[in-house]
């Protein structure tokens, strides 16, 4: 059953990679084989290079707040804070959200007429503006506002699980040695969190190249293109523009940062094994 | 001397520290509170507005109590807004969701179990092939393999059926699922296993009487992590679901995407907290196991 | 010389009063091993010490300063914990470094004391390792390194060697007894619940239960003369061997008398006054067992022998109750199935029924 399920996909990812080698546009065609000829179109269309550089600048930058903001809000969780639960209950539930729900919530709170922006402006900060989504410039980072709020809490949860796994004894050392707590956490909760992090940073990674229902709902790839990502072109052109071939050529391309991903585990897990192998020895 | 020193004892510090609320303390409250405000801004303004009429919100003060109560939008929602085609609110997409996602959840589950159960039970050599390939399948985008699915499906008939979007979740549901029984599996002793052997159980004896009832706990982990997933999902019900079986997600998306007329935009906000509702209710209920299900999900290796 | 001084400290977590008006001084150079079961707050009053946790009462004095209120680095303490607690992503040299370079000790001070700590630790090749890739003993050692390097008076040990194996355990031991001569003028205070480690290790052994410190002495006097039935208990392996009964005085002479025993108390040292009629224990380690064919008291019926190479223990049945002896390892009792013992008076130990103090 196992071998089945697993075959299966292998198969469906070496079926699509194949497509995009054909010329198939409505139904899938294995007739005629075009090469890289889709690889070559798909890199030249405007469509797809915005997607490329949005789904880059979304990923880093909300990877990237999310990781900190995450850190910093675990680190602060540590600290016999009362209330521990609330907040951990606030900080986690968007991710218990659909990225759709996400999506709308926030198109209505950047709506500009109605949204926080007017509601500021009422409260007299005239010159109050916070409406990106209409602005194709800064449209991105209203998909990053989304996106951090989602996501952060988990990235809280799971360091601060981590940080709560840490020996009570470091802590202790650490204060006898006169090491100010933020340092403590800086130089040495924080290297000793890897595994907490690595986690962490997987699961961003992955839903930052999944990322789907969260731009249907927010922007719909709007303005215009201008929060296009690959996902959506993808699923866009196998369903309305009946071009199947240049989408399994973006999807192939999509398989590539995953590809990475692990290849990236499975360098480090074997270099971790070969120092505990130094160790032994 | 002595006397010195017993004055000086007496006045000195003695007990309990004096507590003094420090700058960093107060420092660490201020972040939190300002975060837990961002994050729960959202659903208060999702709630303030579903309750206020639209004279109201478009006076632009989202953040406003409403002035005037009104519940007019969640029955709206529920039962009249409008897709483009019919206007029968978004309680059909409820029950469908209801009808995707519970035999989802257990039809994925017990494979699963059965699964990382083999995995861990005969440690055959390839295993750990498998199990790259699992991780593997975990990772990968869905967009590499929903094409073929489709084409698949057509083939044998079950695109855009109910039965349909219940396989496609389970098959999508199955590598992480089995990732996370088969690392609970493992994490047993393996005498366990050696014991029931020499009692003479066989595979499945040892499943139903042995492993199931200590995977309780890993279960009620896969059973949130599966709930919340397929409840949540947009893209699956989008493309294989069909017209009859949109899933609630779909639906309020449609909803809201529909412009005809004027936007409603207390309709929609009840809409999405109608939507939000079962995921949320799975959420606050299952309180830490929540916390371990992301855990568990987010896989270890 | 730093004088270590508890006056009646208090501890609690929450509801729980862990320990209560405790008193202790501790001479300058001294090594005190706190010795006691598990639970009884030895890690508590050791970390009150530390300044690890607020105490709810009392006053902590170290080397003539009141601390009670102070941060742990400015107490003059180093610490060396039972999980070692080093810092897993530091080297070594980063270890013993790191609170030094916090506190803006100049760089040619910490090369100079890193150096002393390795040369006296045996851990100068391992500088550039992390804990990973060191043994249980080396990073104990390195541990050991990172309280030294502090350059204080006063060192804390939480059972720094409960996570090693047995002969780790025992070179270890023999190091730290030589640390702590080398290093003459600190004083040491060392947790453990092992009593091997506390009779060989301390100047004084503290024993404590519940929270409470029930004798503070000698370690020759915590095992010759325990002060009280709790001590003589919890000293000494195969446990002391303990008789109820009574103590009669009978035409001036004083004896302990049960139902299967009557025993001169000739040649034993009284604490103090002991009315006719006290109810009371005795109790008299196996190795102070006499056999005596000749002039033995009491039947002992053999149960076990238990040969353990250096010496050899035998476990009977005497005087209604199970008493253990411990005989030389050579020892032949082949086919002796019953022995006559005797219990020497100047070796025996008396304790009040009701209140378990030393008679
Ligand atoms: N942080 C704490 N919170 C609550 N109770 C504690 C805490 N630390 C220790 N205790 C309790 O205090 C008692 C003494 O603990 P401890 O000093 O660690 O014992 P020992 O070191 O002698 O084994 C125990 O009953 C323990 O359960
Ligand atoms: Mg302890």
């Amino acid at each position: 059953m196992i071998a089945v399920g697993v075959g299966l996909y292998v198969v469906g990812i070496g079926y699509s990679v194949a497509l995009s080698f054909t010329n198939s546009k409505l139904l899938p065609k294995f007739d005629t084989f075009v090469g890289l000829a889709n690889y070559d179109r798909l890199w030249s269309t405007g469509r797809w290079l915005i997607s490329v550089e949005n789904i880059w600048l979304f990923g880093l930058l909300s990877i990237a707040l999310n990781m900190l903001l995450g850190f910093l809000l675990a680190a602060f969780m540590d600290r016999r804070v009362r209330y521990e639960d609330t907040f951990r209950t606030i900080l986690l539930y968007p991710y218990a959200m659909s990225l759709i729900v996400t999506g709308l919530v926030w198109q209505w709170m950047m709506d500009p007429g109605l949204g926080i922006q007017s509601a500021m402006q009422n409260w007299g900060f005239a010159g109050f503006s916070f409406a990106p989504l209409t602005n194709p410039d800064t449209a991105i980072f209203g998909v990053v506002i989304a996106g951090v709020w989602q996501g952060t809490g988990v990235t809280m949860a799971i360091l601060l699980a981590g940080l709560r796994g840490i020996d009570e004894d470091i802590w202790k050392a650490a204060r006898v040695d006169g090491i100010p707590t933020w340092r403590t956490y800086v130089f040495i909760a924080l290297p000793m969190l890897r595994g907490a992090l690595a986690t962490a940073f997987v699961l961003q990674a992955v839903s930052v190249v999944r990322v789907y229902d969260l731009i249907v709902g927010l922007t719909g790839g709007g303005p215009g293109i201008a929060t296009e990502m690959p996902a959506k072109f993808v699923i866009d052109h196998i369903t309305n523009r009946v071009n199947v071939s240049l989408g399994m050529a973006a999807a192939t391309m999509m398989l590539l940062p995953i590809i990475l991903l692990i290849g990236i585990n499975l360098f480090i897990d074997w270099r971790r094994k070969a120092v505990a192998m130094r160790a032994a020895t | 001397m002595t006397a010195v020193v017993a004055q000086d004892e007496f006045f000195a510090a003695a007990g309990p520290r004096p507590r003094r609320v420090s700058a960093a303390r107060i420092g660490v409250y201020c972040f939190l509170i300002g975060a837990a405000l961002f994050f729960a801004l959202p659903l208060y303004v999702m709630v303030v507005t579903s309750l206020k009429d639209l004279g109201e919100i478009r006076l632009g003060n989202i953040f406003n109590w409403p002035a005037e109560l009104t519940f007019e939008p969640w029955i709206a929602a529920w039962s009249s807004a409008c897709t483009g085609r019919t206007c029968e609110g978004i309680r059909p997409g409820f029950f469908n969701s209801i009808k995707i996602t519970v035999p989802s959840v257990i039809l994925s589950i017990i494979i699963a179990a059965i699964n990382g159960y083999a995995l861990s039970f005969w440690r055959f050599r390839g295993a750990n092939f498998f199990f790259g390939l699992l991780i593997f399948g975990a990772f990968v985008p869905y967009q590499v393999v929903i094409y073929p699915l489709i084409i698949f499906m057509r083939e044998v008939g079950l695109f855009a059926t109910l039965p349909g979007i219940i396989i496609v979740h389970t098959i999508f549901g199955m590598p992480i699922l089995t990732l996370l029984y088969r690392n609970y599996f493992s994490s047993l002793p393996e005498e366990l296993f050696k014991a029931a052997r020499v009692d003479g159980a066989g595979f499945w004896a040892i499943f139903f009487r042995v492993v199931m009832p200590m995977a309780v706990p890993i279960s009620i982990v896969a059973v949130i992590l599966q709930v919340t997933g397929i409840w949540n999902d947009f893209l699956f019900g989008l493309v294989f679901a069909g017209r009859d079986n949109m899933p609630m997600t779909v639906q309020l998306n449609n909803i809201v995407a529909t412009t005809t007329g004027t936007r409603a935009y207390n309709v929609n906000m009840s809409a999405t907290i109608l939507t939000a509702a079962v995921p949320l209710a799975v959420y606050f209920i299952s309180g830490r196991w929540f916390v371990r299900g992301i855990a568990a999900g987010a896989v270890k290796g | 010389m730093a004088q270590v001084k508890i006056n009646k400290l208090g501890v609690s977590f929450g509801a729980l009063q862990v320990l209560s008006d405790l008193d202790i001084e501790i001479e300058g150079g001294e090594f005190v091993v706190l010795l006691g079961p598990s639970g009884c707050g030895k890690s508590t009053l050791l970390n009150a010490i530390a300044g690890l946790l607020d105490v709810s009462d009392g006053q902590i004095w170290i080397d003539g300063r009141n601390v009670t209120w102070e941060e742990p680095k400015d107490r003059g303490i180093g610490m060396v914990f039972q999980s070692y607690a080093l810092y897993p992503r530091m080297t070594v040299e980063g270890n013993l470094s790191f609170g030094l370079k916090m506190a803006r000790v100049p760089k040619a001070e910490i090369a100079r004391r890193i150096n002393a700590a390795a040369e006296l630790l045996h851990i100068d090749k391992l500088m550039k390792r992390r804990p990973s890739e060191l043994s249980g003993g080396q990073r104990q050692r390195v541990a050991i390194g990172r309280a030294l390097v502090r350059d204080v008076r006063v060192y804390l040990f939480d059972e720094p060697l409960s996570n090693l194996d047995a002969a780790l355990r025992t070179e270890l031991r023999v190091e730290l007894k030589r640390l702590h001569q080398e290093l003459s003028n600190s004083t040491m205070i060392y947790v453990t619940h092992d009593q091997v480690e506390a009779l060989t290790l301390a100047d004084r052994i503290a024993v404590m239960h519940g929270g409470i410190i029930q004798q503070f002495d000698k370690p020759r006097n915590i095992y010759h003369r325990p002060g009280n039935l709790f001590v003589a208990g919890f000293v000494g392996s195969p446990k002391m061997n303990f008789l109820d009964g009574r103590i009669e005085e009978r035409s001036g002479e004083r004896a302990f008398v049960s139902d299967e025993v009557t025993q001169p108390l000739n040649g034993y040292a009284f604490a103090g006054n002991v009315r006719s009629g006290t109810p009371a224990k005795l109790g008299i380690r196996p190795e102070h067992v006499r056999i005596d064919p000749d002039q033995g008291m009491y039947d002992a019926d053999v149960e076990l022998v238990e040969p353990m190479g250096a010496e050899t223990v035998v476990w009977c049945n005497a005087v209604g109750h199970t008493i253990s002896l411990r005989l030389e390892g050579d020892v032949a009792l082949e086919g002796q199935k019953r022995l006559r013992i005797s219990f020497p008076g100047e070796r025996l130990n008396l304790f009040d029924a009701a209140s378990g103090v030393r008679l």
